[in-house]
């Protein structure tokens, strides 16, 4: 149970991979003018690394590194992704074109998006500071990414928010368009900073 | 023939300077710019990684096919970044240990991956060399110049060493890196603008019209990703 | 579409490209990864290395033969750096507010003695929540205060105004370089560290015995300088106490007060002045203690003997009250420690293989000797009456060595020199030391022979005697030495 409280809000909160991490930026500001485009965003990227990780974990932890090939990983996981992408796109075009029609354009955008590489890289990597290395497993690794990706759209939500309300008002105009962006981002980044104290 | 090439470098380091004008690779930028020398280091391995892989695109543009050329690329350029971890990290592991994670995800850099689509594809080898050269310094030099700020502000010091007391140690957090990205852009914009209004007041005409062709001539904007 | 046609379409070229593309790249890395691998040994001189301040090759020593436990903590690893026989440490200090703090440590080795104190970093801190406030300067502090022989102390730190608070840490890691110290010299340099002297004493779990010490006087007033050990948030206590010959405390003063956080202002004045203390006796302790700080029942102090209804600062009160119990309770064994500490004229005698048994007012000793120039250690019996007269003289074991035993005056050989001479008589023909001795006093004067040789085995019993001789008094009173 500690653990699991420890992942869940080291992933939303303390370590977020946009505010504290810097990962997933591209989308985090080209996808965050409109509310629903922040959510649709949000929820393929989880929906993409928690299946990417649930993909690589094993493959790397009991395929990769037993026989020695844990070097090819960037490889090996990059392709996952790209095939995991393309495979949900074809399936969601099948099954509900609704929802389809609601995801499906973020789809190709996130092969690289480098939060779902990140993930997987960093759940195989040192988590010493969030959960001991003895108790890691796949379980772990995969809620680890689901929080990490809906800490993910949560600050892709305030953003878009944020965002909403800012084209109601006149900025200058060299500060119009990424700098105006990035210095909203900087004031949500300063409101996560007081988690890292918890 | 020197002119071409001279519109490349000037392209890549400054018209659409990947950074600044572009908004590319913002993942390792905004999260590196805290320390002067991390960020150069970065800089320095994205410039090897990104000649490289356009040099071997352009080289294989007419033999890897159409369809299949995105899996392709994507193997290529992980490939360079598999190498530059391990030579990384056998022979400078104080830069390896500083760059942590975002060595790895220089394989989805868009910066990597747009020059290959953008530009090696078409060109030739010599061409995509030095457009890899130019965009790679390009994005050095805004991730210098950001981290000198940066650390500067945020930690009183440059390139590790400890210059003054006072600092603001917020700059040295994201929100930090946030807020000097943000500024750095709209201060390189003004002035790249304020440039080309003064050439066009002069008279320049040839110089202007070279200058602003250059733009356009392959700023074919990379897909937010 | 048949077989043919497949070969020649374009989706047959797209797998053979992208195959091949893999294939290369795959073997283009798997020989970088033979090239470029770090091993494990590797990764490790890394960490060494920044821990050393410079990159070395180190070998790790196996402590499976080797004493790790110390009275402050615990060895976890130790590696030798190759090059300058230096030696970095990984060891856990006790005393933190969550347990134990592990830290890297290096101790420096010049001509096989520790020298000083290097790079001091934290490894792991589970439990600690203010390691990140203590600044570079007091890690700094080990390196740059080294004194051989001395223990690094907290207080000492504190006085030099770098930190305040982090008391709880700050003792761990102090601990911890301290535990890392002890485990050179004394596990791979071989000397003696000092121990704890109060190991077999009673109540001793709260105690700091490396850091306490006591005297007595001649009215039987032993006078401790005690040392507790931190209590969870309380600090380690100061504090001088005298018992008497009664077994009762006699005076009660905390010298330094280990109580954080205010609390010392919480503590019962009954406690902080000693009233309460003084007078009692180890039994009066134990009721009120139990068997640890929870069980204390300090409701009894409070409603018994003040009325004062306090009932914070219990670590605090807790641990006078200990010492007070440890001070009270271990009267006789303290006493005997001290009274063998005031035994005089010991420097030719090996006190550890010394004994002596009390009969009837008769004193016999077995004296060994330390060994003295070419003359090794002497074994002897020796009987001292009630008049401080000796009554018996025999020689065990003779340490003269080159057939020099031959040229002993024949008189001590068989004691009838020394039999019937009293402290004073001995002292008359003993200088200072061994070539002080005027051996002629007694060539002419006793027995008229003039032999010369043998100087110093001949002066070793002439001193075992004035040993014997000199401590009747004392022998008698501590009556029987094992």
């Amino acid at each position: 149970m500690a653990t699991f409280i420890a992942i869940v809000l080291a992933a939303v909160l303390t370590n977020n991979f946009i505010t504290v991490k810097t990962y997933g930026i591209c989308p985090f500001l080209g996808v965050s003018k409109k509310t629903s485009s922040a959510v649709g965003m949000g929820v393929a990227v989880t929906l993409v690394m928690v299946l990417a990780t649930a993909v690589t974990y094993p493959i790397y932890e009991y395929v990769m590194v037993p026989l020695g090939f844990d070097f090819l990983e960037i490889i090996v996981f990059i392709f996952i992704i790209a095939s995991l992408v393309q495979m949900i796109e074809k399936i969601i075009q099948k099954l509900s074109p609704s929802l389809y029609k609601a995801m499906g354009i973020y789809l190709p955008l996130i092969t690289t998006n480098c939060a779902v590489l990140g993930v997987c890289e960093m759940v195989i990597g040192d988590m010493s500071n969030i959960i001991g290395d003895a108790t890691m497993n796949m379980g772990w690794a995969v809620l680890y990414a689901l929080f990490a990706g809906l800490g993910f759209t949560l600050v892709m939500i305030i953003m878009s928010g944020m965002r909403e309300k800012l084209n109601c008002v006149k900025v200058s105009k060299s500060l119009a368009g990424f700098p105006i962006s990035m210095i909203t981002a900087s004031f949500i980044c300063m409101a996560f900073t007081v988690f890292t104290y918890i | 023939m020197k002119n071409k090439y001279a519109k490349i470098t000037l392209d890549g380091l400054i018209f659409n300077n990947p950074t600044f004008m572009l908004v590319l690779g913002t993942c390792p930028t905004l999260g590196l710019i805290s320390s002067a020398s991390s960020a150069l280091g970065m800089g320095l391995t994205v410039v090897v990684i990104l000649t490289l892989s356009n040099m071997l695109i352009s080289a294989l543009r007419k033999v890897i096919p159409n369809e299949v050329r995105i899996p392709s690329y994507i193997v290529i350029i992980a490939t360079l970044v598999t190498l530059a971890r391990m030579i990384l990290n056998k022979l400078v592991p104080d830069l390896y240990d500083s760059l942590g994670g975002f060595l790895a995800l220089i394989v989805v850099n868009c910066i990597i991956l747009g020059r290959a689509e953008a530009f090696a594809n078409k060109h030739n080898v010599l061409e995509s060399a030095v457009d890899g050269l130019a965009n790679g310094f390009g994005f050095t030099f805004a991730l210098t110049v950001m981290g000198i700020i940066c650390e500067f502000l945020g930690k009183g010091s440059l390139f590790g060493v400890q210059i003054m007391s006072f600092k603001i140690s917020a700059l040295a957090t994201p929100a930090g890196a946030f807020i000097i990205y943000g500024l750095s852009i709209a201060v390189f914009t003004y002035i790249i603008d304020t440039f080309m209004r003064s050439r066009r007041i002069r008279g320049n005409k040839v110089a202007r019209e070279n200058l602003l062709d250059s733009k356009t001539v392959d700023a074919q904007p990379v897909k937010e990703a | 579409m048949s077989a043919k046609q497949f070969f020649k379409g374009t989706a047959f070229k797209c797998i053979v490209v992208l195959l091949s593309i893999l294939l290369v790249c795959g073997i283009l890395l798997t020989i970088c990864n033979a090239l470029f691998y770090v091993s494990e040994q590797e990764k490790l001189d890394r960490v060494l290395g920044k821990i050393y301040g410079e990159s070395v090759e180190t070998e790790e020593i196996s402590l499976d033969d080797l004493e790790t436990k110390f009275n402050y903590g615990e060895v976890n690893k130790v590696y030798k750096v190759t090059k300058d026989g230096n030696y970095i440490i990984n060891a856990s200090g006790t005393g933190g507010y969550g347990g134990a703090i592990t830290s890297w440590v290096v101790v420096k080795v010049e001509n096989n003695a520790v020298s000083g104190v290097g790079n001091v970093l934290i490894d792991t801190a589970p439990g600690e929540t203010l390691t990140s406030s203590i600044p570079a300067e007091v890690y700094q502090y080990y390196s740059q205060h080294y004194v051989d022989g001395e223990a690094f102390d907290v207080n000492d730190i504190h006085a030099t105004g770098l930190i305040t608070g982090v008391t709880l840490s700050t003792t761990a890691i102090t601990n911890g370089v301290n535990t890392a110290v002890d485990f050179v010299k004394s596990q791979i340099l071989g000397q003696s560290i000092a121990g704890n002297p109060y190991e077999n004493y009673a109540y001793i779990e709260y105690i700091d015995g490396a850091a306490s010490s006591h005297t007595v006087d001649e009215n039987g007033v032993i006078t401790y300088d005690i040392k507790t050990t931190g209590l969870g948030v309380a600090g380690a206590f100061e504090l001088t106490i005298s018992v008497g010959a009664d077994k009762k405390v006699t005076a009660f003063n905390i010298d330094v007060n280990g109580s954080t956080y205010g609390y010392n202002e919480y503590m019962m004045p009954d406690i902080l002045d000693g009233t309460y203390i003084v007078g009692k006796g180890a039994e009066d302790f134990l009721a009120v203690l139990g068997e640890n700080a929870d069980d204390t029942s300090l409701s009894q102090i409070e409603t018994g003997a003040t009325g004062s209804s306090e009932t914070h600062a219990t670590k605090s009160n807790f641990l006078c009250l200990y010492a007070a119990l440890f001070a009270t309770a271990n009267y006789d064994e303290a006493y005997t420690s001290a009274m063998l500490a005031n035994i005089v004229n010991t420097e030719y005698i090996e006190m550890d293989a010394t004994a002596w048994t009390v009969a009837d007012g008769v004193i016999t000793y077995d004296i060994k000797t330390t060994g003295l120039g070419v003359a090794g250690a002497f074994e002897l019996t020796i009987s001292v009456g009630a008049d401080k007269k000796v009554t018996a003289f025999n020689i065990d074991v003779n340490g003269s060595t080159y057939g020099y035993n031959e040229y002993m005056m024949p008189d001590i050989l068989d004691g009838t020199y020394i039999v019937g001479k009293s402290a004073e008589d001995f002292l008359a023909v003993l200088g200072e030391n061994a070539d002080d001795t005027d051996l002629s006093l007694i060539e002419t004067g006793a027995t008229g022979a003039s032999e010369t040789h043998a100087t110093k085995s001949n002066f070793l019993c002439l001193y075992a005697a004035y040993f014997a001789t000199s401590n009747y008094d004392l022998a008698l009173t501590i009556g029987g030495k094992a």
